[in-house]
């Protein structure tokens, strides 16, 4: 199995982007590739806020017969995808490859996933922030949670489900914290408290 | 005694028909009776008989003379108090100032026919070129220039001028008519069935996560999008993200419309106008704190047709109503039906006959709400829906003609026609324009002079509604040449022959012989008077017959048109203009008073006008029905307005009412009702003249310029009888008040939007309201003020205590007939009736008595009569 790393994070402002692929480029062996070989890869998916969005996600790949859907890490947000870059890309550079994949999951979920490139930071320098928050059991409302705390700066994974009580993020504590979260939360509409269900 | 004027004596040497030679000059009588008072020292009634000269060919002059006469006619004058002349005095007083007006009249109609040159009003101009080119729904009326109005209606010559500011509009009109008309395209528009869920609209979406709207599945709350309560749902892009929207789910509306709610079905705009089927499934339901509970019964849902403005965001685009649809207690019901849809219109929807509730300000939202509520399933358009190709409105213009592919190179010097290409403009929009090939076609033809002199000869005589002279079609033709010879192609040189058609004054006006009718003419007044619009093939097959004037066929003719649907137009188009139908909407009742008026229930007020008098013409009742009647044309929501019990849905039909009951009549409808009072308040005043004016023919005189109105006083201290108890003790009102205020009176029984009250509604003093008939989610502010006394006395000294007395004394008035055979006659040749029609009236007005006095009865004698047929 093989990673792909480089990729432009969508909302990334230029330098951000280009330190990103540096980055990228210097830690993957694999995106030194010109050509991968066909073979599995692992990415990071976005929008994997809550177990339900599993089925979601296999539904949206099976409108994208060129990918092969091998598993999910529901934990972890990661999936392992079988496909040949070289036949589903013909002719487009490797470092593009991780961004030509999320355009392609995006458009068949309504943007509602997509995939990004996989975390570098090791999970021992993460922390992992829980929020009780009250809401209606829908899950617009908790991929509107999951949105609110996710494009924060910081926030590497995120869940949020109001049918459980609970939005949690797992940060980088150099980066963000809690207070932050709910702030954003409270900003976008949520109310805090409650008691999270199990 | 006062002396004669002058002018008096000036009367006799009026020439005389030899008729009435026996009546001699009225001198001693105006003397004896009249001059004591009308003279310059008094001024009674503003009237000095003493220099009223005699120049009867002056209009004003004639007018008072007019009055004089009247007033001596109808034994008004002298005044009850004086000693009375004897009858054989005042008969021959009368006579002779009748054959003196009436010769007057006479030799000043010889300089000009009777009706003058008139235009088509704008309506009449949008029905027939509805008509002309079969499109039924092509909207024009309301870009052009409004008409006046004289005698009481905007068909008379009087009040049709005309200025470069409607030619420049014909020209616009002329241009949009044939731009739709012409088919562009070798096959038509493909013909797509559109399924809408309002959900995907969105306000809708906005208001579902505030609680004013519910998404319901197999009629239950939708589990994956729950019904908001102390929380309101999150971000519209994430739920629309999540598609939770689009899952096939019903859209459940507690929400009335309003200045910002309004709800469209705008996944679907019109890019090809044309006729579109509408289906749509609706059903009412009960809701009760987040569940769906049986519904209070039926309730109405309104479809319109909304004119979406620009890229068509934000609500309150210009709309019609399209009709109110019955949804059924918690099970569904499918409404079908065949519209005209203009470009860039879709349909809208209200929840139209719901309380104007709200939810999303309201604590606990639609989880603490129990009321009830109108679920709109679906709906479906299909279209545009053509039976042939090319449309009939292009086989008009350009016949068999085949269409082809416009190709440059084989058509060197010739100019290809100019095509605005259709395209989708309105947001959110999901309807799309056919695939285009880019290819222009147009229609061709080897022979074009010959084509277009052959097509302007079946054009012409549907367009000027009669036969037309070889030479006027040549000038056409010769149009047609000359845009060739300049380079146009045939549809291109077409297009001018027919533009230069539709805005000449052979079509903008009724052209008519100078004396009588011919045929033709007489064709066109019956089509204009029936249909509003122009003759149809079998008419005009009649008219070229010249058997059209025949009284048999002619009174088939009259039985035919009335059947005909497009009889409505009559009706809509004479009751908007005789029972002023058109101010329905000229004020909104005050809120505070009248919580429970709605869009629904004016709409309703209307319909019920239009269904009874469409009743009187079709059961051939006669006029004591104008103001009396033992039945009502209702749907629930006036029903329920009027108190009457056992009327289920939004349609209106016949209900036989209880004994007693004082509605029915125009005089106890709630838009004539509305139409007569200010949105506040009622006053006698208004309303009486009304009666008078409208309903008796007997308009009272205007008010002097230096006396004050009465103000109603809605803070319920007096009463508005009171105040004119005070007015009236001025002599200068009292004479005029006296004739107006007691129809006034009786109708003080109805309130501004025509419900029953005993006790006047104030905002100040008063005791509470009880609910009554009112929507128990409509809150009330209102209070019972003083009690309404609709007792009076009329003229003629007969007393009344209510309004059914007041209806049974004046059903039997000959004025309801008289009047009602007037209006017509006014609206029918676009002219007044002037004093020497007043025999023919009568003879009119007699005829159609001894057959049993019915309305349609009425109408054939009119259209028999002289005074229908001659110019």
């Amino acid at each position: 199995m093989k990673t792909i790393r480089p990729n432009v994070p969508r909302y990334g402002s230029p330098v951000t982007s280009l330190l990103l692929l540096c980055l990228c480029t210097i830690a993957s062996p694999a995106c030194a590739e010109d050509s991968p070989t066909p073979g599995q890869f692992k990415h990071q998916i976005t929008g994997l806020f809550m177990p339900e969005r599993e089925q979601d996600l296999r539904d949206a790949f099976k409108k994208l017969p060129q990918f092969k859907l091998v598993s999910i890490d529901y934990a972890n947000a990661e999936v392992v995808l079988d496909y040949e870059p070289a036949k589903v890309w013909p002719g487009e550079k490797p470092e593009k490859y991780v961004g030509r994949l999320n355009d392609d999951l995006r458009n068949v979920s309504r943007a509602s996933f997509g995939v990004k490139s996989l975390r570098t930071k090791p999970l021992d320098k993460l922390k992992l922030v829980e929020i009780p928050v009250v809401g209606l059991d829908c899950k617009g409302c908790s991929f509107a949670a999951y949105e609110m705390v996710f494009k924060l700066p910081g926030v590497e994974r995120a869940t949020a489900s109001f049918k459980s009580g609970k939005v949690t993020a797992l940060v980088d504590p150099e980066l963000t914290d809690s207070s932050k979260l709910e702030e954003a939360l409270k900003m976008g509409g949520v109310e805090i408290g409650g008691q999270p269900k199990p | 005694m006062c002396r004669l004027p002058a002018a008096i004596g000036f009367l006799l040497l009026l020439t005389m028909p030899s008729a009435n030679a026996v009546a001699q000059e009225p001198t001693a009588f105006l003397s004896a009776h009249c001059v004591e008072c009308h003279n310059a020292e008094l001024h009674e009634g503003g009237l000095n008989l003493k220099a009223l000269k005699i120049e009867l060919s002056d209009a004003e002059n004639f007018a008072n003379w007019v009055k004089v006469h009247d007033r001596i006619a109808s034994g008004e004058m002298p005044p009850k108090a004086e000693p009375r002349p004897p009858v054989a005095a005042v008969n021959e007083a009368t006579a002779w100032l009748k054959s003196s007006l009436i010769a007057a009249e006479l030799a000043t109609r010889q300089a000009e026919p009777r009706t003058g040159l008139r235009r088509l009003t704008r309506t009449e101009y949008e029905n027939t070129i509805r008509d002309l080119f079969d499109m039924p729904g092509i909207a024009l009326r309301n870009d052009l220039p409004a008409d006046g109005s004289a005698h009481g209606f905007d068909n008379n010559s009087d009040a049709l001028d005309i200025s470069h500011v409607n030619l420049a509009k014909y020209i616009a009109a002329a241009e949009h008519t044939l731009n739709l008309a012409i088919a562009t395209q070798p096959r038509p528009p493909a013909s797509k069935v559109q399924r809408i869920s309002l959900a995907s609209q969105y306000i809708i979406r906005v208001v579902l996560h505030g609680g004013d709207c519910v998404l319901l599945k197999n009629k239950q709350p939708d589990p994956d999008f729950p019904p908001p309560g102390e929380q309101a749902h999150l971000g519209l892009g994430p739920h629309g993200q999540m598609d939770s929207y689009s899952n096939e789910c019903s859209v459940g509306v507690f929400r009335h419309e309003d200045e910002s709610f309004n709800p469209y079905f705008q996944e679907f705009a019109t890019i090809y106008p044309g006729r579109y089927r509408v289906r749509a499934s609706f059903w009412s339901f009960g809701w009760d704190k987040g569940k769906v509970v049986p519904a209070r019964g039926t309730e109405a849902a309104r479809l319109s047709a909304v004119q979406l403005t620009n890229d068509g965001r934000g609500g309150g685009h210009p709309s019609y109503v399209l009709g109110y649809f019955d949804a059924p207690p918690n099970k569904e019901q499918v409404h079908e039906f065949v519209t005209w849809l203009n470009a860039k219109e879709t349909l809208g929807f209200n929840a139209g006959s719901l309380a104007p509730v709200v939810n999303y300000s309201r604590k606990g939202r639609a989880m603490a709400f129990t009321g009830p509520g109108i679920a709109s399933d679906w709906l479906d358009v299909e279209g545009p829906l053509h039976e042939v190709w090319p449309p009939r409105s292009h086989q008009i213009l350009f016949g068999d003609l085949p269409l082809a592919e416009f190709k440059p190179d084989e058509s060197k010097g010739v100019k290809a026609p100019v095509r605005k290409q259709p395209r989708q403009e309105i947001l959110g929009a999901l309807n799309k324009v056919d695939p285009q090939t880019g290819a222009c076609w147009t229609v061709q033809t080897e022979q074009p002079l010959a084509d277009a002199d052959r097509l302007l000869q079946a054009f012409l005589p549907k367009a000027f509604r009669r036969p037309v002279a070889d030479e006027v079609r040549q000038t056409y033709v010769a149009r047609v040449a000359n845009r060739l010879e300049a380079g146009d192609c045939f549809e291109t040189a077409m297009r001018w022959a027919y533009q230069a058609a539709l805005c000449s004054p052979d079509f903008l006006y009724h052209v008519e012989p100078v004396d009588r009718l011919d045929d033709h003419a007489l064709a066109c007044r019956m089509s204009y008077f029936f249909w509003n619009s122009m003759p149809d093939d079998r008419l005009s097959e009649l008219a070229a017959s010249n058997t059209l004037h025949q009284p048999e066929p002619l009174k088939a003719e009259v039985e035919r048109m009335l059947r005909d649907p497009k009889a409505q137009r009559f009706v809509d188009d004479f009751l908007d203009q005789w029972l002023k139908l058109r101010l329905i909407a000229a004020n909104d009742p005050d809120r505070k008073l009248y919580p429970e008026f709605s869009g629904y229930l004016q709409d309703s007020m209307v319909a019920e006008t239009r269904a009874y008098f469409r009743e009187l013409l079709e059961k051939n009742l006669d006029a004591s029905f104008l103001v009396k009647s033992d039945f009502a044309m209702l749907n629930e929501k006036l029903a329920v307005h009027y108190g009457l019990p056992d009327v289920v849905g939004s349609q209106i039909r016949r209900v036989s009412l209880p004994p007693g009951s004082p509605r029915g009549g125009f005089l106890a409808q709630a838009a004539i009702l509305k139409i007569t009072a200010n949105g506040t308040t009622t006053s006698p005043v208004p309303r009486g003249a009304f009666v008078m004016d409208r309903l008796l023919g007997s308009p009272p005189e205007p008010p002097p310029a230096n006396v004050a109105a009465v103000e109603p006083d809605v803070r319920g201290a007096t009463t508005i009888r009171e105040q004119l108890a005070k007015h009236r003790d001025n002599t200068v009102c009292a004479s005029c008040h006296a004739k107006m205020d007691p129809p006034g009176f009786a109708l003080e029984a109805f309130d501004v939007i025509g419900g029953w009250r005993d006790r006047y509604r104030s905002i100040g003093d008063g005791d509470p309201a009880p609910r009554g008939q009112i929507d128990p989610f409509i809150f009330i502010g209102f209070k019972l003020g003083p009690r309404v006394d609709p007792a009076g006395t009329l003229p003629d000294g007969r007393s009344f205590s209510s309004i059914t007395d007041f209806q049974n004394l004046i059903a039997t008035d000959s004025r309801l007939l008289k009047n009602l055979a007037e209006r017509l006659s006014i609206y029918s040749t676009g002219r007044p009736v002037a004093f020497g029609d007043r025999d023919q009236v009568a003879a009119i007005v007699t005829k159609t008595q001894s057959q049993g006095g019915g309305i349609r009865t009425l109408i054939h004698e009119l259209v028999q009569s002289e005074l229908f047929n001659a110019r």
